[in-house]
């Protein structure tokens, strides 16, 4: 099956068969969205909350807020119906508890800014896996719209379905 | 405020254009720190330890996660900040951690065949030395003060490990420069190693030193 692998402050779409990846998200976070109409669906792998925030600086699909209107866009573009896509959230972890600035409590600001973006364009959120101290890896199957998560917890690899 | 962006635009292509003399004068700098760093650990442990910088490469953020793999590591994180900013990483594989915990414990390679409470400590301890000499030495050729916040080790998947660095470096540019380094110790090979992710404008003050220093 085919597989399209999503990097850092980066985003795919892609239309009824095979399957959309992102490795290791830790304070980032990955935003799916599906149409089950049409079966399109997209990821958006975010390293940053807002783009304003940071001077709207370089790659626009690195923040939340600009990479999901990315995301959104080529979904249109593909046949995605926002009003009828489903949103699944993942990542956003705080990794170390040895950082107590609030400048790098990145993980909770990049939640916050998907679940108001998400909002903010009428996308019904269905589930989400956020927080926490683990990073998770996705794989968005794109025939379903099911996405498979791994997660390290207590150095074993588990696995959940969402 | 105008003024700083303008600097951050500056990095970017700072960093995309290091010329190979500016780049062998980075390697050459974090090689004095590694070299300090493995002395310090053998003085601490009567062990032979060797560590070098065979090099660097700068990378995009974005293929971060495709370069390094996403191997479940044993990490221990330290954020340097003041005279330099950036994030060390010392970075093992699973069975890297059990025998550099055995040799931390003067016990035989083996014998820790899980990573438990005292295997993590003894871990988390090698990191530390290692990460903490390497500043020393960095702050003591920068001519100033490095802070550092406590050690903290985690297991997981290496890309999310290193996230919250690229998020760092990733408000100021869409590159980072990626160290790796080598390690021995009592003859034993240790792979991945150690991480350093330099904030774009400690490079830059690095360079910046090495360069005043010849002129």
């Amino acid at each position: 099956m085919q597989e399209i692998k999503v990097g850092i402050g980066d985003y795919a779409v892609g239309k009824k068969a095979g399957i959309i990846s992102t490795y290791g998200l830790g304070s980032c976070v990955g935003i799916t969205l599906y149409d089950r109409l049409t079966k399109v669906g997209g990821l958006l792998h975010a390293l940053l909350p807002e783009a304003a925030y940071y001077g709207n600086r370089g790659n626009p699909a690195k923040y939340v807020d600009t990479g999901l209107q990315l995301l959104i866009r080529d979904f249109q573009k593909l046949g995605g119906n926002p009003r009828r896509a489903e949103a699944k959230l993942f990542g956003g972890a705080h990794m170390f508890t040895n950082i107590t600035s609030e400048q790098l409590m990145i993980g909770k600001r990049n939640v916050e800014t998907a679940k108001r973006e998400l909002k903010r364009f009428g996308i019904r959120l269905v589930a989400e896996d956020t927080g926490g101290k683990g990073g998770r890896t996705i794989y968005f199957d794109l025939s379903t719209g099911k996405v498979r998560m791994r997660k390290v917890s207590n150095g074993k690899v588990i696995e959940k379905i969402y | 405020m105008d003024c700083l962006v303008v600097v951050r635009v500056e990095y970017e292509k700072y960093l995309k254009n290091l010329d190979e003399f500016a780049k062998s004068a980075l390697v050459e700098t974090f090689n004095i720190g590694a070299s300090r760093a493995a002395d310090t650990l053998s003085r601490m442990t009567g062990l032979t330890v060797n560590v070098t910088v065979p090099g660097m490469e700068i990378t995009s953020i974005k293929n971060l996660p495709e370069k390094v793999g996403e191997d479940v590591k044993a990490a221990v994180y330290i954020q340097l900040s003041k005279g330099f900013s950036g994030h060390a990483f010392f970075i093992m594989d699973l069975n890297n951690a059990l025998t550099m915990s055995d040799l931390m414990m003067g016990m035989p390679p083996g014998s820790t065949t899980e990573l438990d409470e005292m295997a993590k400590s003894a871990v988390m301890e090698a990191g530390n030395i290692l990460i903490s000499s390497f500043a020393n030495a960095l702050s003591e050729f920068l001519g100033t003060e490095i802070e550092q916040t406590p050690p903290n080790l985690v297991i997981d998947f290496l890309p999310a490990i290193l996230d919250l660095a690229l998020a760092d470096i990733g408000q100021y540019c869409d590159y980072t420069l990626l160290l790796k380094t080598q390690m021995k110790i009592e003859g034993i090979e240790f792979k991945e190693h150690f991480i350093i992710l330099p904030h774009p404008s400690s490079m830059k003050k690095i360079i910046d030193t090495l360069l005043g220093g010849l002129v």
